[in-house]
């Protein structure tokens, strides 16, 4: 619990800046119809959030294990701790998902546009598989290269990170199997989860 | 090379202690510092302050009222003037007189120079 | 008060050996110095002591129990680990107020009042995030997170690194204070022995990752001395030890030897045997090479 609550606050702090960000450009909306890329912008907003959640995780998990464990945190705890958040960004990214469809189609911001039409008709449930196995590879991008494996390294793990995001759009667009690719990311995302926690355990402290 | 000529801390400390009392800043039956006021004011590890102190309780220099804390002891003032008289000779006369030699100094030059000395200190005492 | 105990303590990291074979006992109630030259592992030694890192062998108790993956022994160890703004660090987004938070939920007698003291003494902002802070900041921050966890055994790995002469002594007053209002352990490094010996009642010495020496600051500098004066009396005198350390100039000859100063002044020639300070003894046991 000590862990979790270490990191509540700078965590709910970074999503609030994000939904912050959000609510203005939904206001900026309101006022301008029509405007092209902000129109997008707040369609997209599942995806946006689901990526922000992920991030918060990955810098989470990060300044958890390495930091949290020079305060004498056990590894266990922060293996709890990381399952917590995991689920927790997940299923944040799915209420969000789920918040802003009738939104979207009540502003009636996509018309037109193939592409946010499937991320807004992509299930709330599949966003939250999807955050899930967002969250594994960038957990994973963290605590799997070996020390010195450096900045780019990870920042290629993080490339992976958006490509599995863009995935779930487009094989709800393309494919049409939005559910299906759902199940997909939630089985790759347990598996890269478990690989994360057992690394953890023979984790150093920064 | 190594210029610094000292003794272990804790010796340091014991004549720090004694020299305070041969001037009167501690007075016979009044308390002495506590271990860890010394090791406070002296940025030293209170074992060693400890040690100090103990090497001074040994030669009855200062005694432990129980709970209270460490006093100097009466007539402590003639214990370490005592002490100081014995060791005297060898800490003081064989060096100046070893120095001497080597300056090819002779005992009678050398007498007559601590004649000289000691009129000197009586007349401005 | 409980005895933190290392026994054959080795860590590898890929081929290099940082820790080996180490075993010791931390007792409580005392101030103990570690000493190593850079790259001899203490800070990995301090690690291992909090179970920060995996060790490949070896085991730590405390209190007779294993404090790996043990809660309630972590809570009562601490170490003040060195801070750095070097980018990239996770802690450096962290206010210095987060920071100590930490200390808070984590240390099971952290004094939030004690903490809040220090910080105003040391003048810290506590909105500051930790990548802002200078170098002799950071240390304060460390050292404020080390006394005020008032973990009853902690450890400070080279806490004054960054500070000037005023803030060091400031330290030491502060260190010296709680040791003797608490009777805490404490284990710290220090590269500046000249200022830190005598705060130390005892010495712990690392050398490549192995444990040369473990005793009584004291006892330790009664083993040695230097001898110098003119070669050929210098020779006699010091005839049947080896020296640790040979200075020449001229005629003029100095020689460290680990060898109790009364021995050599017992043989009665005319040489000036000094004991060593404990820095001079560090470089006398890590500095390496004999003069021939």
């Amino acid at each position: 619990m000590k862990v979790i609550r270490f990191y509540a606050r700078p965590a709910l702090e970074i999503l609030s800046v994000e939904m912050l960000a959000l609510a203005l450009v939904g206001a900026v909306n309101l006022v301008w119809k029509g405007g092209g890329l902000l129109t997008g912008y707040v369609a997209a907003a599942p995806v946006v959030f689901s990526w922000s959640a992920a991030a918060v995780m990955m810098q989470l998990s990060e300044v958890y294990a390495r930091l949290v464990l020079s305060f004498g945190a056990t590894r266990r705890q922060i293996t709890v701790a990381l399952v917590f958040w995991w689920f927790a960004t997940a299923g944040l990214a799915a209420l969000q998902a789920g918040l802003f469809r009738p939104l979207i189609a009540f502003l009636n911001l996509s018309e037109g546009r193939d592409f946010i039409n499937a991320i807004y008709q992509t299930p709330a449930l599949s966003w939250f598989f999807l955050t899930l196995l967002a969250n594994s590879v960038l957990m994973l991008s963290v605590f799997l290269p070996p020390r010195g494996w450096g900045l780019a390294g990870r920042v290629i793990l993080n490339c992976l990170v958006l490509l599995v995001e863009m995935m779930l759009p487009i094989a709800n667009h393309i494919l049409g199997w939005p559910f299906q690719a759902g199940v997909l990311c939630s089985v790759l995302g347990g598996a890269l989860l478990v690989a994360s926690l057992l690394k953890i355990q023979w984790l150093d402290a920064e | 090379m190594p210029l610094n000529e000292q003794s272990a801390l804790y010796q340091q400390i014991a004549k720090m202690l004694e020299d305070g009392i041969l001037r009167g800043i501690y007075r016979e039956e009044e308390q002495v510092p506590s271990t860890n006021e010394l090791a406070r004011s002296l940025h030293i590890n209170p074992a060693t302050a400890a040690k100090g102190i103990n090497e001074l309780v040994e030669q009855g220099i200062l005694y432990k009222r129980r709970g209270i804390g460490m006093f100097v002891s009466p007539g402590a003032v003639q214990a370490i003037t005592a002490k100081r008289r014995a060791a005297f000779y060898e800490q003081f006369i064989l060096p100046l007189v070893a120095e001497a030699s080597s300056l090819g100094l002779t005992g009678t030059e050398l007498a007559a120079m601590l004649e000289q000395a000691a009129k000197k200190k009586e007349e401005t005492t | 008060m409980k005895t933190l105990c290392a026994q054959n303590l080795c860590k590898s990291y890929g081929g290099t050996k940082a820790l080996r074979d180490v075993t010791l006992t931390l007792e409580p109630g005392h101030i103990y110095g570690l000493l190593g030259r850079n790259g001899a592992g203490k800070t990995t030694l301090l690690k291992a002591f909090t179970a920060q890192i995996p060790l490949t062998t070896g085991t730590l108790t405390y209190g007779g129990e294993p404090v790996w993956e043990n809660e309630k022994a972590l809570s009562e160890l601490c170490l003040g680990r060195e801070l750095s703004s070097r980018l990239g660090n996770s802690e450096n987004a962290l206010k210095v107020k987060d920071y100590l938070r930490a200390g808070r939920l984590f240390y099971a007698h952290w004094d939030e009042a004690y903490a809040r003291q220090l910080v105003q003494r040391f003048g810290l902002n506590p909105r500051k995030t930790i990548g802002q802070l200078s170098k002799g900041m950071l240390s304060m921050l460390s050292i404020t997170m080390a006394l005020a966890s008032r973990a009853p055994l902690t450890f400070l790995d080279e806490p004054v690194a960054g500070l000037d002469m005023v803030a060091r002594e400031e330290f030491y007053k502060l260190l010296l204070e709680e040791f003797t209002a608490s009777g805490r352990t404490f284990v710290v490094s220090t590269h500046i022995l000249e200022e830190a010996a005598p705060v130390f009642d005892r010495v712990l010495v690392l050398k490549e990752g192995q444990l040369i020496e473990d005793c009584e600051t004291d006892a330790l500098l009664a083993q040695f001395c230097a001898v110098s004066g003119r070669e050929d009396v210098v020779d006699a005198a010091c005839a049947g030890y080896t020296p640790l350390h040979v200075e020449t100039m001229g005629r003029q000859k100095c020689c460290t030897l680990r060898t109790p100063a009364a021995d050599i002044a017992a043989r009665g020639l005319d040489v000036d045997v000094t004991p060593l300070a404990l820095h001079q003894v560090f470089v006398a046991l890590c500095g390496g090479e004999v003069e021939p």
